[in-house]
């Protein structure tokens, strides 16, 4: 019944079909748990959708390009203070930021300006923080966004007057909810989908692989990198934006280093440039790190978990390095959305 | 000295050496010729311990015993005096000419018998001693390759195998190259040479095996493969 | 010399030679295994700490060096043997993951183990004193640090550039093939790179307790990252290049914070990745003095 679909459409009407039937079934249990569940694992939940969008969205560097970045927590850092700020009530601005700027100060935005805004501030960042450091191979790129995190965190920490040093902001109102998260994890999801199985995402592959075959073929592979790098900084933003306007702060230590850490393994276990391997690890891992969390607490071995996580990760390099599906996507899920075998591993 | 039963080499999925089969008697120089692909480096590397075969056998005997080159360390099989000098030279280049000597000389510990080595190796190649204190990559192409066998015979190996030392070198180094293969062969090394320059191979070897794709297809004494039709037209470019 | 410069000098030599000897084992390992080594810096953490256990039951100082030499040296042949072996051979980012993990496991077992609070950590009371010196003086523990690592790094030169084992380290790091060839057991000059890179770094740790009078689990990330910072400067894969670029990067930070106002100081770490960021935007390749960078 499947034939081969033409790789000129991604999302063959099918597709789509079967997106949004897939997109509806969600939504609809989405609805039930929140009018079943208590607060709690709901809130968690949307913190679940958070997280596998973050995977996801890693996956455009990691994954797809082959570039190692870990400078994720550093433009969720932007993009949570650049929309705390936006949102931020106006009456409540004085006591808070007394020393903000006449137009901030004045300014108090909806949630969806101020994400989409904090996500083109990050974007606008990584092009400039790209243009050296995306030069770089291996390693040294994984440094390089290690240290964006150091240099964003010590901008947070230090510029008072903007962020309120290292006590963060406070009592950001509380915009978000499960469904923001659920929209943004299909946006994030059908964007890597779109772009993995699009002309856009071959270059990226074939950057990948073979950087010099790619360029012979008359692939731009600085542009593709930095395409990557801008589309997973404005996702990684907007998260960012979107889980601070949950937990209602933000500060400099929010989004750390051990989250860039705990990213890139779930890339790893899910398999380096699976979408749908990103996602249930995403899951997974967010479930059992909650799951212990109690065990850690009755205990009182904190950091317990995060031991149990990197070891499993090595374990998984070991045995496993691959991950999850390689770098393709399981068969049912290509088989009901479209796609080819592109990027599976043989 | 050397015996080789049946080996069978896969390297990533590619099955590269099938049921390859050969012997190397003691002060021997046998010479192994081939098209380019044909297996030979990497039956080297096998004998040496870094490929693994997937089936077969290969065993050295010495007077010091007998050693099963499948399953030894490399470094235990260099230390049983089976010698590698690989093919595109591998010097180190950042290390000086003496230093690369000295490793070549790892394995032994008398400080007088690699004084001696070291003297001969530098009686046979002058310029190794006159560049001693050089970085090995400032050395031209053919000094890179004399150091590359004076580094391997500071190993004092029994079973010395040399994978092309003639590659992309000037006549008059050949000839100098094959002088002291020959001078080698007279102290009583057994030697198992590769080379592209078939002429000049059969013409010193006592004994010689053909390989194509993977396979050992003529064996014979080294003037008798050179008189074989078949030799003469793929390898040494005699039309029939 | 004006006794603030020559303070600010000093200083400056001191942290840069903690940041020297993170950085030569930061390099002697990449150089060998070509890993960029993400736990090298938990080993000044483990070092600091061990101090800080060596100091409570009573064992002299000098001991204490040699120990937590010993310690460093060991714990840094653990590592390998147990994580990075199994994965050699293996593309370079699921090794540069897995150092990311084993450093995970180290500090979340310190934190596990100590809880996150500071410590003090105190050298003796002679090393609080000032040594003058013509005019101006500086404090002992400045002192103790440069000249000790000094010494620290002669050894190391004299094992690298002038031993069996040394040679053998740089010619593995170049050609593994051929090292093998030679006999060479690359396990066991992998192993030996781990265990003095890793014995400097420990060391380093009881400077890094000296000089600051605090230690916290997580202490060792800041450093090697900057020992990365220090090999940049100074030429990935070269030990003199390490070891001038950790200079460099000490007095620079120092520099930084001395002649800049005081509200700028706390950028000091942002100071010095955008240095990083600025180097690579100057001279992408140029600072490297190794090019060839893929080895088969
Ligand atoms: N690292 C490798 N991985 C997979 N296959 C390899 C590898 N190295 C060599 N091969 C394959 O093994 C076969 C034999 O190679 P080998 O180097 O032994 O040939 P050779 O006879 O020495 O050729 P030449 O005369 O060119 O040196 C070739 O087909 C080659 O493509
Ligand atoms: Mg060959």
């Amino acid at each position: 019944m499947s034939k081969t679909v033409p790789d000129e459409t991604p999302l063959p009407i099918r597709g789509f079909a079967a997106a949004a039937l897939v997109a509806a079934a969600a939504a609809a249990a989405v609805w039930l748990a929140q009018a079943s569940l208590s607060d709690y694992v709901v809130t968690l939940l949307a913190v679940l959708f958070l997280n596998a969008a973050l995977a996801v969205s890693l996956n455009f560097t990691n994954g797809f390009t082959g570039l190692f970045s870990l400078g994720h927590p550093a433009f969720m850092t932007i993009g949570a203070y650049v929309a705390a700020i936006l949102t931020f009530p106006e009456r409540r601005k004085g006591t808070m930021l007394p020393g903000l700027p006449e137009f901030l100060a004045t300014t108090e935005l909806s949630l969806l300006p101020a994400i989409l805004i904090a996500g083109a501030v990050a974007a606008v960042v990584a092009l400039i923080v790209g243009f050296p450091v995306l030069r770089l191979r291996g390693h040294y790129l994984a440094v390089a966004t290690l240290g964006l995190i150091v240099i964003i965190q010590s901008l947070a920490t230090n510029w008072d007057t903007i962020t309120r040093g290292g006590s963060g902001l406070s009592g950001i109102p509380r915009l978000t909810g499960i469904w923001w998260a659920f929209g943004f994890m299909l946006v994030v999801i059908a964007a890597a989908w779109r772009i993995k199985f699009s002309s856009l995402g071959r270059a990226m592959m074939a950057t990948r692989e073979n950087e010099l075959a790619a360029e012979c073929v008359g692939i731009d592979t600085v542009r593709v990198r930095m395409l990557a790098f801008v589309l997973g900084a404005f996702f990684a933003a907007v998260a960012g934006a979107l889980l601070v306007h949950l937990i209602s702060v933000v500060t400099p230590r929010t989004y750390s280093v051990l989250l860039a850490f705990n990213l890139v393994v779930m890339v790893v276990i899910g398999g380096s440039g699976s979408i749908i391997g990103a996602v249930i690890a995403a899951s997974a891992i967010t479930v059992l790190s909650e799951a212990l969390r109690p065990v850690e607490e009755s205990v009182g071995l904190y950091g317990m978990s995060q031991v149990i996580v990197a070891l499993a990760l090595i374990l998984v390099l070991y045995l496993r390095p691959q991950g999850l599906f390689g770098s393709g996507e399981p068969m049912i899920v290509r088989r009901l959305f479209g796609g080819d075998r592109f990027g599976q591993t043989p | 000295m050397l015996e080789v039963r049946g080996l069978d080499v896969f390297r990533g999925a590619t099955h590269v050496l099938k049921d390859v089969s050969f012997n190397v008697a003691r002060g021997e120089l046998a010479a192994l010729i081939g098209a380019n692909g044909a297996g030979k480096s990497t039956t080297l590397l096998t004998l040496s311990g870094l490929l693994r075969p997937r089936s077969g056998l290969a065993v050295m005997r010495t007077e010091g015993g007998e050693i099963d080159l499948t399953r030894a360390s490399a470094e235990r099989i260099v230390r049983a005096g089976l010698i590698h000098c690989p093919e595109g030279r591998q010097i180190f280049q950042s290390l000086t000419v003496a230093e690369n000597l000295a490793m070549g000389a790892y394995t032994r510990s008398r400080r007088e018998e690699i004084a001696a080595a070291t003297a001969e190796v530098h009686e046979l190649f002058p310029i190794l001693k006159e560049r001693a204190s050089l970085p090995a990559g400032s050395l031209s192409g053919g000094e890179q390759m004399m150091l590359a066998i004076g580094r391997a015979l500071l190993a004092s190996p029994k079973l010395l195998l040399l994978d092309e030392p003639s590659l992309g070198l000037a006549p008059k180094v050949v000839e100098t190259i094959f002088d002291v293969i020959a001078r080698l062969k007279a102290q009583g090394v057994t030697i198992l040479l590769i080379e592209q320059n078939a002429v000049m191979a059969l013409e010193i070897a006592d004994r010689a095996y053909v390989m194509e794709n993977g396979r050992i297809v003529l064996a014979g004494a080294g003037r008798e493969l050179m008189d074989n039709d078949r030799v003469r037209q793929s390898y040494l470019g005699v039309p029939l | 010399m004006s006794q603030y410069l020559f303070q600010q000098l000093v200083n400056g030599l001191s942290l840069g030679s903690l940041y020297a000897l993170v950085a030569i084992g930061f390099s002697m390992i990449y150089g060998i295994v070509r890993l960029i080594n993400f736990a090298h810096g938990d080993l000044v953490m483990i070092g600091a700490f061990s101090t800080l256990a060596m100091i409570a039951v009573g064992v002299p100082w000098p001991l204490i060096l040699v120990f937590v030499l010993m310690i460093g040296a060991v714990a840094g042949m653990l590592i390998e043997s147990v994580v990075f072996r199994p994965i050699r051979g293996a593309p370079q980012v699921t090794g540069f993951i897995a150092t990311l993990a084993v450093s995970i496991v180290i500090q979340n077992s310190a934190l596990l183990l100590l809880t996150g609070q500071q410590r003090n950590f105190v050298f003796p009371a002679f090393m609080r004193q000032r040594v003058p010196l013509g005019g101006v003086s500086a404090s002992l523990t400045d002192m103790v640090i440069i000249c000790l690592t000094l010494l620290l790094i002669a050894i190391l030169f004299f094992i690298v550039y002038r031993t069996r084992l040394g040679t053998a380290m740089r010619a593995t790091a170049e050609n593994l093939m051929a090292a093998r060839l030679m006999g060479v057991s690359v396990n066991r000059t992998i192993l030996a790179a781990f265990a003095i890179g890793s014995a400097l770094a420990a060391v380093a740790g009881v400077f890094w307790g000296g000089k600051f009078g605090q230690i916290d689990p997580l202490l060792g990330f800041v450093p090697g990252l900057k020992a990365f910072v220090a090999c940049v400067i100074g030429g990935v894969g070269s030990l003199g290049g390490a070891m001038l670029g950790g200079y460099i990067l000490g007095l620079a930070e120092v520099l930084f914070v001395g002649l800049l106002p005081q509200e700028l100081s706390g950028y000091r770490d942002a100071f010095v990745f955008l240095l990083l960021i600025v180097i690579l935007l100057v001279k992408p390749s140029g600072l490297f003095v190794r090019h060839v960078e893929d080895r088969a």
